[in-house]
């Protein structure tokens, strides 16, 4: 009796030992783990502000960004992203709450802004469900950038980002910062922070310079000659009809402004262009603006490899990737159904494409081989010939192009990247009513894109 | 039928001996598994500490390297970036040459290599962009931190490096605590630090004593990757 009692005693003394080692095990485990969870949650956060910054997101916070409406965040708005666990308050604004956006005063200098100037919106996690538990970050927030907020300098203008490079002046698309805080269970917290602009081909064309922007070396315009060429055998007499307009068709009533109508790149063919858009009277821009003239471009639109990545971008983004086999062309059949005015589109051709018929395409057409236009079509959106660098058109028609169209020749014959861009061309020899700008199609164009990643850093707690 | 006797005394010699040997004998083997248990919890928590301090360790590199290149320069207006030179990062510094000529990763650079690695990064203390380095001297894992600025980065933050990680034996075993996965497209003979995409961390830390049983030290390895996030600008 004694002996077993001993026995079970000794016993105990062992198992309780390793009971402490196996729990000591756990909790290092515990803590890496939480440590982890806590770091991927705020990341998820992350990508829920960078998925909803995104115009075409069913959950856009477009309105939390700007409740104004207007063409960018202003400078002191902040929009968060909550998401409370059940029964918890999540207040960034407080600084008695467990959760309080302390990071807002290093960066700016002041606290987080009150009144209209402070909105929130839910987040889409699934944890509001109840059903699985979603990321557990407690907040996103949302804010433009500028150089004081990135503890760069005392310009505390927005920034914006041309595709390569961030602006002060306007140029591209407006850069944010994501900021995500995430808290486990556990109380492992991670703050990270991302600084994000919409994709550099968004951003590119965001301020496209030209209705028309013959980009390269050499290149060459062939319009309706005197606008009244006739020798095409389409039964729509109507080449009269044909120009290129840089006056933005949705300046405000009463106002002014826009771009070039034909831009290029290299000086030297100035003489040719100009000489060939005759008469001057269909080639119109805002005054003040040179009706055709050089314009420069950002950096990723002046290289062939910088407009491969544009392209690449681009074709990532899109919603319809069109290849046809060498030797053959695909047409506007090929074209989404779904495409409307509504719901405009992004579509890349791996080759030569035909937009003929007699509808409307919507959105961001990009042809890497020949564009041949047949202007009973019309185009409300962007169109890049980037590759071949190719347009021509040869009919005549009553559609137009409302937005605007770039060509740029970045490929050989073969296929090759070319170490500098080549001649473009744009060739309409018929009629159709030509180009005109929209600030509004361009745009909704530039909204097409999503937003990328420009930084990423984690920002260590001060107060836990 | 004879009746058997009883002894109303108790035990007798012989039942006293044999229960005396029997406790000791149980008694003994009992302190021996204890005694095996303790030292092995002693030696098992020599190495759940070496443990902890390398997942301290190697998680803090993963962060600072996560951080690498922020901000990037393209993050500033060109007019705040030219005022401010030190004030946008780039992902890794190097050594020789900095920052005219970039050297070659595995060939003609001495920082980043094996034992030594240098990130760029505004890690949010207040103090701008930080050179922090890791270097392994000895069996001792150094970290340092010094605002960036002009010249030499090791030179400048050779005065801030302090003792991170003790009884790492790396060296000793000639396994590189820092290997280096580069941009798909970069060819091997222009591997610039600018183009590393992933650090590959292995920490080989001895713990601090040895095992009370074996007499031997024991080492334990951890394995960690970490990618780079920002632009190499």
């Amino acid at each position: 009796m004694v002996i077993a009692l001993f026995t079970l005693m000794l016993i105990s003394v062992v198992a309780t030992a390793l009971i402490l080692m196996a729990g000591t095990e756990t909790a290092l485990k515990g803590n890496y783990k939480s440590a982890m969870q806590s770091f991927y949650d705020a990341k998820a956060g992350l990508e829920e502000g960078r998925g909803r910054l995104w115009a075409r997101n069913p959950d856009s916070i477009a309105s939390c960004l700007n409740p104004g409406g207007g063409p960018m965040m202003p400078l002191n708005q902040v929009c968060y992203i909550l998401n409370p666990s059940a029964g918890e308050v999540v207040n960034p604004q407080d600084p008695t709450n467990p959760y309080a956006d302390t990071e807002y005063q290093t960066e700016w200098g002041t606290a987080v802004p009150t009144g209209a100037a402070y909105n929130t919106v839910m987040s889409d996690s699934p944890i509001a469900s109840g059903s699985i538990a979603g990321p557990l970050y407690k907040w996103v927030r949302i804010t433009p950038r500028t150089n004081l907020s990135g503890n760069l300098g005392a310009d505390n203008t927005p920034l914006f980002f041309d595709g390569a490079n961030s602006n002060s002046t306007g140029i591209g698309a407006q850069v944010f910062t994501i900021t995500s805080l995430a808290v486990t269970p556990y109380n492992s917290r991670r703050l990270v922070q991302y600084t994000v602009a919409l994709a550099g081909s968004a951003a590119a064309l965001g301020n496209v310079p030209s209705a028309l922007t013959l980009d390269g070396n050499g290149v060459s315009f062939t319009g309706p000659s005197g606008g009244n060429n006739n020798n095409n055998n389409n039964n729509n007499n109507n080449n009269n009809n044909f120009k290129i307009v840089g006056n933005d068709v949705n300046a405000p009533p009463g106002t002014q402004s826009g771009i070039s109508a034909i831009g290029y790149t290299n000086p030297s063919d100035g003489p040719s262009v100009s000489m060939a858009a005759t008469p001057s009277g269909s080639y119109l821009s805002p005054a003040g603006v040179p009706s055709v003239g050089v314009v420069s471009l950002p950096p990723i639109l002046q290289t062939p490899s910088g407009l491969q990545t544009l392209v690449n971008g681009i074709t990532q983004n899109a919603d319809l990737v069109l290849s046809p086999p060498p030797g053959t062309v695909v047409d506007q059949n090929s074209l989404p159904s779904a495409m409307s005015a509504s719901n405009p589109m992004i579509v890349v051709v791996n080759g030569d494409f035909n937009l003929h018929g007699h509808g409307t395409g919507y959105g961001l057409l990009v042809v890497t081989g020949t564009l041949d236009y047949d202007p009973d079509a019309s185009w409300n959106g962007v169109i890049l010939v980037i590759g071949q660098g190719t347009f021509t058109s040869s009919k005549n028609g009553t559609g137009v192009i409302n937005g605007a169209v770039f060509i740029a020749q970045t490929l050989d014959a073969s296929g090759n990247l070319l170490a500098n861009l080549g001649y473009s061309s744009f060739t309409q020899t018929g009629g159709g009513s030509g180009i005109q700008y929209s600030s509004s199609w361009v745009k909704a164009t530039q909204a097409l894109m999503t937003y990328q990643v420009l930084s990423f850093r984690e920002i260590p707690l001060k107060t836990p | 039928m004879k009746k058997r006797q009883h002894s109303a005394g108790g035990f007798s010699l012989v039942e006293l001996l044999i229960g005396t040997i029997l406790f000791t004998i149980i008694t003994g083997i009992a302190f021996s598994l204890l005694m095996s248990a303790q030292l092995r919890y002693q030696g098992e928590s020599t190495v759940t500490e070496a443990f902890q301090q390398a997942n301290v360790a190697l998680d803090q590199i993963v962060r600072d390297i996560h951080s690498a290149g922020y901000p990037p320069m393209s993050s500033f207006s060109a007019a705040a970036a030219s005022s401010n030179p030190y004030g946008y990062a780039l992902p890794f510094a190097w050594t020789p040459s900095y920052p005219g000529t970039p050297c070659i990763v595995g060939s003609t650079c001495t920082v980043p290599g094996q034992y030594e690695l240098i990130v760029e990064a505004d890690i949010g203390n207040g103090l701008g962009v930080q050179w922090i380095r890791y270097s392994l001297q000895g069996t001792t894992l150094m970290r340092g931190m010094t605002p960036k600025g002009a010249g030499d980065p090791v030179g400048a933050t050779n005065s801030s490096l302090a003792p991170y990680l003790d009884n790492v034996m790396n060296g000793n075993n000639s396994l590189s605590i820092f290997t280096y996965t580069f941009d798909s497209t970069t060819p091997p003979s222009q591997r610039q630090p600018s183009y590393i995409r992933e650090v590959n961390i292995t920490l080989i830390v001895q713990s601090a004593h040895p095992d009370p049983q074996t007499q031997q030290y024991r080492t334990i390895t951890l394995t960690g990757q970490a990618v780079r996030f920002n632009p190499n600008q």
